[in-house]
C-alpha cells in the first residue's frame, strides 16, 4: 500500500476513530470502525446507501455519540465534545443554508459565533467569497441563487473560520454532470491550497477515485478496504469492492491449485482454465469467482499472447460503441459471456458481430475471491 | 492547533487513555427535557382534576357505587343516558349522509375550486358554538326565519311549526355544528385515494356505480369511520346546543351534570355521570386511534 | 377531474342532482352564519325574523352597559394570557415531539391532543372542583390556566406542522459552525417558525375567547367572560343585545382566519421549507 502524498502546508487536523459501533434499534449502522486520517489528507468514505458512511460522519461531527469507541481529533479525545466546540466545517447534502439570512450572514455566522470583530468578519467573509468566486452576491438570499451557487456558499461558510477539518456529506449529488465535475476540481484545488483535512462522503465511485488521496470503501457498516484509488482499482480486497468500483466480469469456478505467492489456477464452470491472483487465502476445491476488468482484457488482434497470459476465445455477440471506448460482449467457447472494453484508436477497425475473437489476460488482472 | 508529526502506535482502549474513566454521558437530551414543562402542566391542571373527579364518583367519604346504581335504576336518569346515545347516533348518521357527498365532491375538484369552497366549511367552523346555536334559535323560532317564510311569505302552513325546543331542533343544530368534523377527515382520506385505482376498475369493465362501490367506498372507509367516531364522541358530550335548542324532555348527559352541580350540589352523582361520559368518550377515541392514524385527520384541516 | 367514462342522459341527471344536493348541504352550513347579520341590526325587542326595522340600538346597548364591557374586557385579557402561555408551552412540546427520537411519540401526541376529545363539561367540572378547593373561583387566572389546556391541542398541531417544514440540517449546520444548542434554536429555528407561532397564538386566543363551559363554572361574579354574559342573556332575558354581540364575536374569527392565511402566504414566500437545490 503506497503512503499518501504529503501536502505542502500541513495545517490540517488528524482524525482517529477507534472501535466505533452504533446501532439504531435492530439495525447496526456502524460496526467496529477503525480509521486514521492524516493531516491534510483528502479521505473519502465510499459506499452504497445505508452502508454507514453518513452515520460515521455524524459521529465525527458530534451529532451522534457512538455506543462504543472513541473519536480523536488532533489526538485529543472528542467523542463527547459538543459539535460547536470541535472547530469543524461541514457541507451538508442539501446545503442547509439558512433561508432567512443573506449570503453574507450565512457565511459570517461561524465568525460571529467566535466573536470576531465586525471589521474582521467583513474582511474574511469577502475573502472567502472571493475564494469560491461568489463576490458580489453578499446581499442575496439563498432562494435567489442557483444550485451551484448555493453549494459554494455552503463551502464558503464551512471554510471562513479556517478550520483544520472539513466534512462533506454528498455535497454534489444534486448538481448536473458538468457542474459536478467543475466543482470536484474546485474543491480538490481548494483543499490542496489550504492544506486542510477533508473527510468526504459519496456513493459515486468515480468522484471518489478522482478527488481522494485515499478511499475507504464501506459496506453494511464496516470499512471493507482502505487505500489509494490505484490500489482500490487494481487490487480490490474482495468481491464487493471489485464490483462496486469500476466494472468487472465475474466468472464462477473452482480452485484447482494454489502456490506460495498467492497465485492460483482455477477452472471456471464452463471449463476455461485461468491463472490468477488470490484476493484472500483459499484451498484447492474452494468455490470462487474470478473478477476481470473489461479493459484489462486484450484482443490478440493487436499482438500474440505472451507466455504468462491466459488465453481464451469466443465470438462477438454484441458491439456497443461509446465514442471513446468500444465494448464487445463475447461468448466464449466455454459458454460464458465476457465483456471486453477497448479504446477506440483511429486506425483500429471496429469488429463486427459474429467475428471471432482471441483474448489475452495477464494473471495479475484476474482477481480471485470466494464465492 | 499543532500537527502531530507521526501518529502514535495503536494504543488499545484498555490502557493509556486517562479520560476513559469518565462514564458514558446520560442520554437526557434537550428534546426530552423540553417536554417536562408541558407534562408537568398537564399533570397538574388536566390529569389530576380529571382523576379526582373519577375518584369522586366512587369514593367520598366512603367507597360506594350508589351513584352508578342511581344512573341505571332511576328511570329519568336512564332515559337521559339512552337519549344521549340515541341522539349522538342519529347525529352521526345524519352527518354521514349529508357530509359524505360533500367530501366526495370536494376531493374531485381542482385545487382552485377547493380553495373557494373550503371557507364555506371552515368559516362557520371557527365561529363559536354559542353564536351558531343562537343563530339556529333565530331560524327555528316561532317568529324565526323558517316560520316567517312558510307562514308569511309562502303561505304553506296555517300555524307556526314547532321546530324549536324539541328534538328536531336539537338534531338540526348539532348536525350543523358537527358536520365539518365529518367532512374534513373524510376529505382528508378521500383525497389520498389514488384515482388510477378507479381508472383500472373502469378499464376492466366496471360501471361508474360499480367502481364507486367496489373501489372507492371501501378505500374511503377509514375516513368514514374516523369522521363518524369523531362526530359521535363529540355529540355525546354536547352541552350548548341541546341546552339552547331543546326542551325539558331533551335533556342530555352534559346538561344533567350541570344541573346536578349548579342546582343540587350533588358532586358524587355528577362525578359518576362524568365518569360514564369520559370513559365512553375515551373508549371511542382509543378505537379511533386504532383504526385511523390520528394525524391524518388534521392533515388537511388546518 | 374526470375519471368516469362518458355519460348517458340518466347519469347526467344523477350528477346534476348530486351537485344540487351538495349545494344544499353547503347552504345549510353557511346559512345560520348569515342570519345573525340582519338580526343584530333589528329594532325589535325579541328574536324576530325578518326584523321589523333596523337600528343600531343593540350595539349601543352593548357598548354602554358596564356588565357587557367588563365581560368583553375580561375575555380579551384572558384570551391574550392564554395565547401567550399556550404558545410557549406548546412550542416547547412541539419541538420535543418533532425533534425527539422517542418511540412514544404517537402516544405523547395523542395525549397532548386529547383535551380536544375529552367532553368539555367533564373537564369544566373537574376544574371547578380543583379551583373551588383552591378558592380561585371568580379569579381570572383559573380561567387562563383552564383555557390553556384547551388551547394546547391546536397550538401543538400548528407548530408540529411548522417545525416539520424546517430541516433539522439547518440547526445542525448552526451547531457545527459554532452555535450552542440554544443559540442555534434562537438564530435559526425560531425565525423560521415565527409565522406558525403567531398562527398558533391566534387560534389559542380564539379557543379561550369562545369558551363557555369553563367560564360557566369558574367565572363567578368577578371574572365574567363574554360568552358567559351572552349565555345569561339568552337564558335569563331574551335580550337581542346578544345578537349584536354575536355579530361582533363572529367577526373576530374571520379576521383571525384572514390573518392566519396571510401569514401562511408570507411563510411560503420566505422559503422556510427544506432547501431545494
Amino acid at each position: 500500500m503506497t503512503a499518501p502524498a504529503q501536502p505542502r502546508h500541513a495545517t490540517g487536523a488528524t482524525v482517529r476513530l477507534t472501535n466505533i459501533h452504533q446501532r439504531f434499534g435492530d439495525v447496526v449502522a456502524v460496526r467496529d470502525v477503525n480509521l486514521e486520517v492524516q493531516a491534510g489528507e483528502f479521505l473519502t468514505l465510499l459506499g452504497p446507501s445505508g452502508s454507514g458512511k453518513t452515520t460515521t460522519l455524524n459521529i465525527i461531527a458530534g451529532f451522534l455519540e457512538p455506543m462504543t469507541g472513541e473519536v480523536y481529533i488532533n489526538e485529543e479525545p472528542a467523542t463527547f465534545k459538543a459539535p460547536h466546540l470541535r472547530n469543524i466545517g461541514m457541507v451538508f447534502q442539501n446545503y442547509a443554508l439558512w433561508p432567512h439570512m443573506t449570503v453574507f450572514q450565512n457565511v459570517a455566522f461561524p465568525l460571529r459565533m467566535r466573536r470576531e470583530s465586525r471589521a474582521d468578519i467583513r474582511k474574511r467573509v469577502e475573502e472567502t467569497l472571493a475564494m469560491v468566486r461568489l463576490q458580489g452576491l453578499e446581499t442575496r438570499l439563498p432562494r435567489q441563487l442557483s444550485g451551484g451557487q448555493q453549494q459554494r456558499v455552503a463551502l464558503a461558510r464551512a471554510l471562513v473560520f479556517s478550520p483544520a477539518l472539513l466534512l462533506m456529506d454528498e455535497p454534489l449529488g444534486a448538481l448536473d454532470k458538468k457542474l459536478r465535475e467543475q466543482m470536484q476540481l474546485e474543491i480538490k484545488h481548494l483543499q490542496k491550497t489550504l492544506g486542510i483535512t477533508v473527510i468526504y462522503v459519496t456513493h459515486d465511485q468515480e468522484e471518489a477515485l478522482f478527488m481522494s488521496d485515499r478511499v475507504a470503501v464501506t459496506n453494511a457498516g464496516t470499512i471493507v478496504q482502505i487505500g489509494t484509488p490505484v490500489d482500490l482499482y487494481n487490487r480490490p480486497a474482495d468481491r464487493f469492492v471489485a464490483d462496486f468500483i469500476g466494472e468487472s466480469n465475474f466468472l464462477s469456478g473452482k480452485v484447482q491449485s494454489v502456490d506460495a505467492t498467492s497465485s492460483c489456477r482455477l477452472v471456471t464452470d464452463g471449463g476455461s482454465v485461468f491463472q490468477g491472483m488470490l484476493g484472500h487465502p483459499a484451498q484447492p476445491g474452494d468455490a470462487v469467482v474470478a473478477a476481470i476488468r473489461p479493459e484489462k482484457i486484450r484482443l490478440q488482434q493487436t499482438g500474440g499472447p505472451s507466455a504468462e497470459e491466459n488465453t481464451s476465445q469466443g465470438s462477438i455477440v454484441e458491439v456497443i460503441y461509446l465514442g471513446d471506448w468500444v465494448k464487445y460482449r463475447i461468448e466464449l467457447t466455454s459458454g460464458e459471456t465476457i465483456v471486453v472494453k477497448v479504446p477506440d484508436r483511429s486506425g483500429d477497425e471496429v469488429h463486427r458481430v459474429g467475428s471471432h475473437a482471441l483474448l489475452a489476460i495477464a494473471p495479475r488482472d484476474v482477481m480471485v475471491y470466494h464465492e | 492547533m499543532t500537527v502531530k508529526g507521526e501518529l502514535a502506535a495503536h494504543p488499545t482502549n484498555r490502557e493509556g487513555h486517562r479520560e476513559r474513566a469518565r462514564p458514558r454521558r446520560k442520554r437526557w437530551s434537550l428534546e426530552t427535557l423540553i417536554l417536562v414543562p408541558i407534562l408537568a402542566y398537564l399533570a397538574v391542571f388536566y390529569v389530576y382534576p380529571l382523576a379526582r373527579i373519577l375518584l369522586l364518583s366512587v369514593y367520598g367519604p366512603r367507597l360506594t357505587f350508589d351513584h352508578f346504581l342511581r344512573m341505571v335504576t332511576v328511570p329519568v336518569y336512564t332515559q337521559v343516558l339512552m337519549r344521549s346515545f340515541r341522539i349522538a347516533l342519529l347525529v352521526t348518521v345524519l352527518s354521514l349522509v349529508l357530509g359524505y357527498p360533500v367530501a366526495y365532491l370536494l376531493s374531485n375538484l381542482k385545487p382552485r375550486q377547493v380553495a373557494l369552497l373550503m371557507p364555506v366549511i371552515l368559516v362557520p367552523f371557527t365561529i363559536s358554538v354559542l353564536v351558531r346555536s343562537y343563530a339556529w334559535m333565530a331560524i327555528l323560532g316561532r317568529e324565526g326565519l323558517v316560520n316567517t317564510l312558510l307562514l308569511g311569505w309562502l303561505g304553506l302552513t296555517q300555524q307556526p311549526l314547532e321546530i324549536l325546543y324539541n328534538e328536531f331542533g336539537v338534531l338540526l343544530g348539532m348536525v350543523h355544528i358537527l358536520l365539518p368534523f365529518f367532512i374534513l377527515p373524510a376529505y382528508s382520506v378521500m383525497i389520498r385515494i389514488d384515482r388510477d385505482l378507479l381508472k383500472a376498475a373502469y378499464i376492466m369493465g366496471a360501471t361508474p356505480a360499480r367502481g364507486f362501490l367496489e373501489v372507492f367506498l371501501p378505500l374511503s372507509l377509514p375516513g368514514i369511520i374516523g369522521g363518524g367516531l369523531l362526530v359521535f364522541i363529540q355529540a355525546l358530550g354536547f352541552f350548548v346546543t341541546p341546552a339552547l335548542l331543546g326542551g325539558p324532555q331533551d335533556t342530555m348527559i352534559s346538561m344533567l351534570i350541570e344541573l346536578q352541580i349548579s342546582q343540587l350540589l350533588n358532586w358524587g352523582f355528577a362525578a359518576a355521570l362524568s365518569s360514564v361520559l369520559l370513559i365512553a368518550t375515551l373508549g371511542g377515541f382509543m378505537l379511533l386511534t386504532r383504526i385511523v392514524r390520528v394525524s391524518i385527520l388534521w392533515g388537511e384541516a388546518r | 377531474m374526470r375519471t368516469s367514462p362518458p355519460t348517458s342522459w340518466a347519469a347526467r341527471v344523477g350528477r346534476f342532482s348530486f351537485r344540487v344536493y351538495c349545494a344544499l348541504v353547503l347552504l345549510f352550513l353557511a346559512a345560520p352564519v348569515v342570519i345573525v347579520v340582519p338580526l343584530a341590526f333589528s329594532s325589535a325587542d325579541f328574536l324576530r325574523f325578518p326584523p321589523p326595522s333596523y337600528s343600531l340600538r343593540w350595539f349601543n346597548n352593548f357598548f354602554s352597559r358596564r356588565d357587557w364591557m367588563e365581560a368583553a374586557a375580561n375575555s380579551f385579557k384572558i384570551g391574550f394570557l392564554t395565547a401567550g402561555l399556550a404558545t410557549v408551552l406548546g412550542t416547547a412540546a412541539a419541538y420535543g415531539l418533532v425533534r425527539g427520537r422517542s418511540k412514544r411519540k404517537e402516544a405523547l401526541y395523542a395525549f397532548f391532543i386529547s383535551p380536544m376529545i375529552v367532553p368539555n363539561i367533564v373537564f369544566a367540572l373537574a376544574l371547578y372542583y380543583l379551583f373551588s378547593r383552591l378558592r380561585m373561583v371568580g379569579n381570572m387566572w383559573s380561567l387562563v390556566l383552564g383555557h390553556t389546556v384547551l388551547a394546547l391541542p391546536p397550538v401543538i398541531i400548528v407548530l408540529s406542522a411548522s417545525l416539520q417544514s424546517v430541516d433539522y440540517a439547518l440547526e445542525q449546520a448552526a451547531m457545527i459552525h459554532g452555535a450552542r444548542r440554544l443559540r442555534a434554536f434562537f438564530e435559526v429555528t425560531l425565525p423560521l417558525i415565527l409565522p406558525g407561532m403567531v398562527t398558533a397564538a391566534l387560534f389559542a386566543f380564539l379557543v379561550s375567547f369562545d369558551d363557555l363551559l369553563i367560564a360557566l363554572f369558574l367565572s363567578g361574579s368577578r371574572a365574567v367572560t363574554l360568552p358567559k354574559r351572552m349565555w345569561d342573556g339568552v337564558r335569563l332575558e331574551i335580550d337581542p343585545t346578544v345578537a349584536a354581540v354575536a355579530l361582533l364575536v363572529m367577526l373576530l374569527p374571520t379576521v383571525i382566519l384572514v390573518m392566519a392565511a396571510l401569514l401562511r402566504k408570507r411563510a411560503m414566500g420566505r422559503g422556510g421549507e427544506k432547501a431545494t437545490p
